[in-house]
């Protein structure tokens, strides 16, 4: 019974042993397998994390420098080595920075440098002098007794938009680490910061690009410069004002000898940027032109570094044609004084003198002498009057016309003819008249504006006309689709309209009236001052031969533009010259 | 210099605002006074070089050749560097007037300011009362 017991407790305990046995064993193997996938899986969620945490701190960092610094601040987190250190190519060094995690021999780190500068220098294809290296050593201390060589080492090139910008390695006194597969993290992470670099300095550029180009093609001249006064931008405009077109790099001082003493420019950088202040120059004259000049300080607007003063924008804006514009204003009121208060002023004095002296001048002389004269002055002054109040009308567009509605434009023109054949006689010019077949007898028009245009086209034809000169008015009519040089060629119509004509361009169906003189014609530069009250009427007021108030042409343009039609002007200085308008009608089948 | 009205028996008007100018010159001839005119600059300069009137009244802004440019050529002539220049003006014509000074002008009128006799009467008191300035001296002086 004992030996039974015996032999049965000795089975027990040999069974649970060896069960226990088996057990530990296959414990232990299930263990291993487990801790395996336990390291891959805390592996894939550290890369993972390592990847995310790099997304995050990087964020929208440009700096190259400062995104691999955290990148390799976290590297050690899941690659073992002695060093890890970058290398990174600048125009005028290479940036080498070392981390050393364990202490090594200065042996160790200058084999570091001189691989890593060997292989950039492979990739870039170009030598590089160890002069050039700036070095930056951090971590653990350099200890002479550790003359342990590299016996592991990774080089990964930094690719930022396909252009190679550095190296970063890492190294180690161990032999046989960093295999292919293991450096994957790495190369992961590398990549990944290049394309968020990659993609947000295409974004940069793109914007850059945009605010070059819109620099560029300001009309107003810009000038910008850093803290120190050396130019940053200087843009086309500025350059043509200046005279600077040559240079393509204008230094301040090329702006400060073109700027002639007219303007200190570096006195007023200065200024603004000591102060912060932004300083306005109303007007300056440079050269022949007037300028208003705004000298600003340049903030930074970035995150890091926002309100630090990066330098000062000087911006110079071409006031000339307001200052123009402001002397012809000033000339029209003096001008006015002129031709309203003197012959007002003459009136008063005849009357003064009629009336103290009527016992001694003679009735004759009164009648046939002096009324003539006040009565000619006060008609002058009044036809002003009324053509100054009509040409405020017509600037301000609200010219009042009285259509009616069916009138025959032909007639006004034969009224025309036979009103100004005398004169034209006198002056020995030929009158004509032409009007082409499809022109309606019908259009809604106000016949006694549109008979005022005639005249002012037809006396100011008279007036440029030479002896045995020639003035022909003419009617067409222009289809909206059809092409107008043609329909005015069919129509016979002799005129010094060119197809470039703007102002005929895209009309609707409308009778053309054009009035042409072969006489002395306009210059081009003064076409444009046609339509222009103050310019006119200095003209005019100037004249020797004073006829009109020299506000006709922009009367005409206000009673046109109330019809919805357009007026033009086209001459060949020396030949002649055409004034024309059109009348919209429409066209009932 | 000029103790009477006889003094100046002949004067020419430069005036193109002819209502004026008929005014000035019936109240001169009133006064026994000849009167010769002109209504632009030009025809004015050309007739105070050839009439060598006693006295020339001169408006500014004139056709053809304005006043100061007529003062100006006037000086370049023997005679008419010392001829004697009454300028008549408009009231915001003071720049011109400060050049006119200069080509030796010292009396002018805002016409719109004073009455025809008005006008007379202080250049007669002006003419007589002291040494008549005669403007640049710069030829000889026949």
């Amino acid at each position: 019974m004992t030996m039974t017991l015996t032999i049965l407790f000795v089975i027990v305990t040999f069974g649970s042993v060896a069960v226990s046995v088996y057990l530990v064993i296959k414990n232990y193997r299930a263990k291993g397998v487990l801790e395996k996938k336990e390291q891959d899986v805390s592996r894939r969620m550290y890369e993972l994390a390592i990847l995310k945490e790099l997304g995050d701190r990087i964020g929208y960092s440009l700096d190259i420098q400062q995104i691999i610094d955290i990148i390799t601040s976290s590297l050690r987190q899941f690659i073992e080595y002695s060093a890890v250190s970058y290398m990174l190519f600048e125009p005028d060094k290479v940036i080498f920075k070392v981390h050393l995690e364990r202490s090594v021999h200065r042996r160790f780190v200058n084999d570091i440098r001189d691989r890593m500068l060997s292989s950039l220098g492979a990739l870039l294809d170009r030598e590089f002098d160890k002069k050039d290296v700036k070095e930056v050593l951090s971590g653990a201390i350099l200890i002479e007794e550790l003359d342990e060589p590299v016996r592991s080492f990774f080089n990964i090139p930094l690719v930022i938009d396909e252009k190679v910008v550095g190296v970063l390695t890492v190294a180690d006194t161990k032999n046989g680490l960093y295999k292919e597969e293991e450096m994957t993290i790495l190369y992961k992470i590398i990549q990944q910061a290049s394309k968020a670099v990659t993609s947000l300095q295409g974004v940069v550029k793109t914007e850059q690009k945009k605010l070059n180009s819109m620099v560029e093609s300001m009309a107003d001249g810009v000038v910008m410069t850093d803290n120190d006064y050396r130019v940053v931008v200087a843009n086309p405009a500025v350059k043509s004002m200046l005279g600077l077109e040559k240079k393509s790099e204008p230094t301040v001082f090329d702006f400060i000898d073109n700027l002639g003493g007219k303007f200190d420019i570096r006195g007023k950088l200065e200024e603004s940027i000591k102060l912060g202040k932004i300083l306005d120059t109303p007007e300056a004259l440079i050269g022949e032109r007037f300028f208003q000049i705004v000298v600003s300080p340049v903030r930074s607007t970035t995150t890091m570094s926002s309100g630090e003063i990066l330098g000062g924008v000087v911006i110079f804006h071409d006031i000339t044609h307001e200052k123009e514009l402001e002397e012809l204003r000033k000339d029209f009121t003096s001008m006015m004084v002129h031709e309203l208060r003197s012959p007002l002023d003459g009136i008063s004095k005849m009357a003064d003198l009629i009336i103290r002296k009527k016992s001694v001048i003679k009735a004759k002389q009164i009648t046939d002498e002096y009324l003539p004269i006040i009565y000619k002055n006060s008609s002058d002054m009044l036809r002003l009057v009324s053509n100054l109040l009509d040409a405020a009308k017509a600037e301000s567009g609200k010219y009042q016309i009285s259509r009616e509605p069916a009138i025959d434009i032909r007639k006004i023109v034969d009224e025309r003819l036979k009103f100004y054949t005398p004169s034209a006689k006198e002056a020995h010019v030929k009158i004509s008249a032409l009007a082409a077949k499809d022109v309606p007898n019908a259009i809604s028009l106000d016949p006694n504006a549109v008979t005022e245009v005639f005249n002012n086209f037809i006396s100011n034809s008279l007036k440029f006309s030479r002896d045995n000169g020639e003035i022909a008015v003419q009617l067409f009519l222009h289809k909206a689709t059809g092409d107008i040089i043609n329909e005015a060629k069919t129509a016979g119509v002799k005129w010094f309209v060119k197809e470039d004509d703007n102002v005929l361009l895209n009309l609707p169906t409308s009778v053309i009236a054009v009035v042409t003189d072969f006489g002395l014609g306009i210059s081009r530069d003064n076409i444009p001052l046609l339509f222009n009250k103050f310019k006119q009427f200095k003209t005019a007021a100037l004249a020797a031969n004073k006829k009109g108030t020299g506000l006709g042409l922009v009367i005409t343009k206000g009673i046109i533009e109330a019809h919805g039609g357009v007026v033009g002007v086209a001459s060949e200085e020396g030949t002649g010259s055409t004034f024309y308008f059109s009348l919209p009608i429409e066209i009932k089948s | 210099m000029f103790k009477n009205m006889e003094s100046f028996k002949k004067v020419l008007i430069i005036e193109d605002e002819v209502a004026f100018l008929k005014a000035l010159e019936g109240e001169l001839e009133l006064q026994g006074v000849n009167v010769i005119t002109a209504t632009d600059g030009k025809s004015g300069l050309d007739k105070a070089i050839k009439e060598h009137p006693d006295l020339i009244f001169l408006d500014i802004i004139l056709p053809v050749m304005d006043g100061i440019s007529v003062l100006k050529e006037l000086r370049k002539d023997l005679w008419g560097n010392k001829a004697i220049v009454v300028l008549l003006t408009q009231t915001d014509d003071l720049n011109r007037v400060a050049e006119a000074m200069e080509n030796g002008v010292s009396k002018y009128f805002v016409k719109a300011d004073q009455s025809i006799p008005d006008i007379i009467g202080q250049t007669k008191i002006y003419l007589s009362g002291q040494e008549f300035p005669r403007g640049k001296q710069k030829g000889p002086i026949v």
